[in-house]
């Protein structure tokens, strides 16, 4: 176990490292530097130059690096270029709206993909089944982002149950906070409810072919009790493990829906910071959701060597 | 084995038919707008802005008094190139590689490939999208790339795990056997029987194109205006809702229809392939 824990580690630190070289050198290609960006054309040239120095950008290339990944080992994500203000300070901020929101949408989807997947595993080849995965396909299809309008249209504009957008804060209030996520959630759930959906139906139906789920039922268990006792548990461990990946592209997700409500989250910073060129900020912002990413996908990966020791063999 | 396909096909399942007649209409969609729309996409008359449904125009029109169903026309066109462009983009860069890996199995070319793929997979699709067309600027180009570079690493999984499949078979051992040299191998004896898996991918992939062009334009980060794409004129729409909500509602139906029927197709195909799987599934 050990060996196998030191290998994929060993992995995780590579492939955090390869992605942040990556990222910069993805950055590194734009035309003009940071300090042309952010003074335009007409500066003058001494101007460029104290500015260009300020920010330590004639120094090589393969330094500034070196800073950018030391100051992240100790927390410094630096400066924000536009607002001259700690990068941390504002991701803290952010993510005190982006992870409520993806939690909420993590819930919904799971509180809609079992049940859902459960019965059209139990009902297999039936009419409930094919309503179910048919909803599912339809699930798939929709765009997060529209779903997200129509449930503004909905709610908002024809009712007027739910306000179109924004974000009061959660000191000022917590419950109008709480439904201000609510809309945005459901937008974002709505497709990871019809993948898990379809996973925990191909799983059951995985597990309920097992020869132990027959001996269970020709002991005289009744349907229930070998569906609850023995199959969901087993089912489980393939849906856990996915739905860990899942969570990770509902963090991505939540870019696109965070502009439809105007949340003032992860998603929306990335964009701001695109559209006004605060490079700094889209770099640090990048690294951390793919970094993310990666730790999450190695989480999964440890996991699975824990629960089905097989898996260690071959790392 | 085409004959073969062919007849599965024919006496195949619901879901290859519904996707099927789907992705037609809008394929027919698409080819119509290149010749012939109601009115030109792009065309403003300021004077009919923000209209109902009418003879007119039967969807309405925007606030720039463009008639929204020619622009939801030549939508479909601009989804559909996004969409084959960047299956085009990934079938050239991932065919190859995935047969080489396939070919140096476990070698230091399989290694770098697959560690290659696991860092694109690693940066989620549309944040890597949102990136590249973040330096580059918005543009059709740009979002091809995008999607397009996603692409190569899923095609190049796919390619590298069929033909490996396909490789452990006699006759391509026999192939190998009698010395052929391996590019003929791959061509004449791997690539005919990997390409139904192949096209399955593509049409899933083809779904997640027009996904990702939809979300990217709906950013400010896809099709420039006045280019038509159903992403933007959901953007358009957004600070319309009160005004005009059909604006908001036709070009999502449109994204739904035609991602709908590929992934229905993909489905389809995929099971017709491999019957073991049809019993596992629903629809």
């Amino acid at each position: 176990m050990a060996g196998f824990l030191s290998r994929r580690l060993i992995t995780l630190l590579l492939t955090l490292l390869v992605a942040s070289l990556v990222v910069f050198w993805v950055l590194e290609l734009l035309p003009g530097d940071v300090a042309q960006l952010l003074l335009g054309t007409e500066v003058q040239p001494d101007t460029l130059a104290a500015i260009r120095a300020q920010l330590g950008l004639d120094r090589p290339a393969m330094l500034r690096y070196a800073d950018w990944i030391g100051g992240l080992m100790i927390g410094d994500l630096g400066d924000s270029l536009v607002y001259g203000i700690p990068i941390w300070q504002m991701v803290r901020d952010r993510l005190a709206v982006s992870l409520p929101l993806a939690i909420m949408a993590f819930t919904f989807a799971t509180a809609i993909a079992l049940p859902f997947g459960m019965a059209a595993a139990v009902r297999r080849g039936r009419l409930l089944d094919v309503i179910l995965m048919g909803l599912a396909q339809i699930g798939l299809a929709i765009p997060n982002f529209w779903f997200g309008l129509m449930l503004i249209l909905a709610f908002a504009v024809l009712n007027n149950w739910f306000d179109a957008g924004g974000f009061p804060g959660w000191q000022e209030d917590p419950v109008g906070s709480l439904k201000a996520l609510f809309l945005p959630a459901l937008a974002l759930g709505l497709s990871e409810a019809a993948i898990l959906s379809r996973m925990v139906r191909a799983a059951m139906l995985e597990t309920l072919g097992e020869d132990y789920v027959r001996t269970a039922r020709a002991k005289g268990l009744s349907v229930s009790r070998v569906l609850f006792g023995h199959t969901l548990g087993n089912a489980m461990i393939p849906i856990a493990t996915l739905m860990g990946l899942q969570f990770a592209f509902l963090v991505a997700g939540s870019v696109i829906v965070e502009n439809v409500f105007y949340l003032p989250g992860i998603g929306q910073l990335l964009l701001k910071a695109i559209f006004e060129r605060d490079l700094i900020l889209v770099r640090d912002l990048v690294l951390m959701l793919s970094g993310f990413v990666i730790v999450l996908s190695f989480c999964v990966d440890i996991a699975y060597g824990f629960i089905d020791p097989r898996l260690r063999g071959n790392a | 084995m085409r004959l073969l396909l062919v007849r599965k096909i024919r006496g195949s399942l619901p879901q290859i038919w519904i996707g099927g007649i789907l992705t037609g209409a809008v394929l027919v969609a698409a080819l119509l707008a290149s010749v012939w729309t109601p009115y030109p996409p792009d065309q403003q008359v300021i004077m009919e802005r923000l209209q109902g449904p009418s003879m007119a125009h039967w969807l309405g029109t925007d606030l720039y008094g463009r008639d929204i169903l020619s622009r939801i026309l030549g939508g479909a066109q601009t989804a559909l190139w996004v969409g084959l462009a960047a299956i085009g983009v990934g079938l050239a860069g991932g065919l190859p590689l995935g047969l080489s890996a396939a070919m140096n199995r476990n070698g230091l070319i399989d290694t770098a490939i697959a560690r290659g793929a696991d860092l694109i997979f690693a940066f989620p699709a549309l944040l890597s999208a949102v990136l590249i067309a973040a330096i580059h600027g918005p543009g059709m180009v740009n979002v091809i790339v995008a999607v397009g570079i996603f692409n190569i690493a899923v095609f190049a999984r796919v390619v590298r795990g069929a033909a490996l499949s396909i490789m452990a078979r006699p006759f391509l051992q026999a192939a190998i056997a009698i010395g052929r040299p391996w590019p003929s191998v791959a061509v004449v004896h791997l690539l005919p029987n990997i390409a139904g898996v192949v096209a399955v991918q593509a049409t899933v992939q083809f779904a997640a194109a027009i996904l990702a062009e939809a979300a990217l334009s709906y950013l400010g980060l896809g099709i420039k205006p006045p280019d038509p794409s159903w992403g933007k004129m959901l953007a358009d729409a957004q600070t319309l809702l009160y005004l005009s909500p059909l604006q908001a509602i036709v070009p999502g139906l449109a994204i739904v229809w035609t991602v709908l029927g590929l992934n229905l197709l993909g489905d389809g195909l995929r099971d017709a392939l491999d019957p073991k799987l049809r019993s596992l599934r629903a629809i």
